[in-house]
């Protein structure tokens, strides 16, 4: 499962990517994570509010950090 | 939600050039929110104001057969703007770079208190200093007294700004 994190470089994008990594690993789900700080490729997935989140290069979040609830829903489709 | 779009470098351009760019017909979109735009504005006919807050909601407002110019306070948020508008397939949009804290050193057109020195670090233009002292200095301000209107190329300048003499 290949998942980005946009965000500038934000406290909320860094504990987002933290939840993603907490949530992955307790679930034993592999990830690939990685980070979109430039904000011509975040703006690319047009996401105007940050973090945002994007897997299998679908946008499923932006704006706020996501609830593990959510995580845990993303890593289980 | 949305698919990824491959978007080119956004178009940058300086206060003076933005001037001109106004002069020929170009529209200016302020996206700063209202209570700023109730301090300091900028003092240009017709300019739209549209927050950035407001912007997904609004932004069909916006002509697309005229060139744009997006402003804010710095060029941040602009430039979010202009990459938004350009996601939503507007070709002729262009950010100021520097915000209406470089268009006022310029000494162009402002209604309302002048702005603070923005708070930069590095180079000549980065050091905390007061207001005075930015617009007397030929480098940062370009508007000084006696200044040339367009300072050289130097340090204060991004590299794109500098390459188009404009800074």
């Amino acid at each position: 499962m290949d998942i980005k994190v946009l965000g500038t470089g934000c406290a909320n994008c860094k504990t987002t990517i933290a939840l993603i990594e907490q949530v992955a690993q307790a679930k034993g789900v592999a990830v690939t994570l990685s980070k979109v700080e430039e904000l011509r490729d975040i703006m690319g997935y047009g996401v105007m509010s940050t973090p945002g989140v994007v897997i299998n290069g679908k946008v499923v979040h932006a704006g706020g950090i996501p609830s593990r609830d959510k995580i845990e829903k993303w890593l289980a489709a | 939600m949305n698919a990824r779009v491959e978007l080119p470098p956004a178009r940058e351009v300086c206060p003076t050039t933005a001037r001109r760019m106004l002069a020929e017909g170009a529209l200016m979109v302020d996206v700063r929110e209202l209570g700023e735009v109730a301090q300091v504005a900028f003092d240009v006919p017709g300019v739209v104001l549209m927050p950035l807050s407001e912007l997904q909601e609004r932004f069909a407002e916006l002509p697309r057969e005229r060139q744009l110019v997006l402003v804010c306070q710095v060029g941040e948020r602009s430039l979010k703007a202009t990459y938004f508008l350009m996601v939503q397939g507007y070709t002729q949009v262009a950010n100021m770079e520097g915000g209406l804290f470089k268009w006022a050193r310029k000494g162009f057109p402002i209604k309302g208190a002048q702005p603070a020195a923005r708070p930069t670090t590095g180079g000549c233009c980065g050091a905390p200093a007061p207001a005075a002292a930015v617009a007397a200095s030929s480098c940062c301000g370009g508007g000084a007294a006696g200044a040339p209107e367009a300072a050289p190329a130097g340090a204060c300048c991004s590299p794109a700004t500098a390459e188009r003499g404009c800074c």
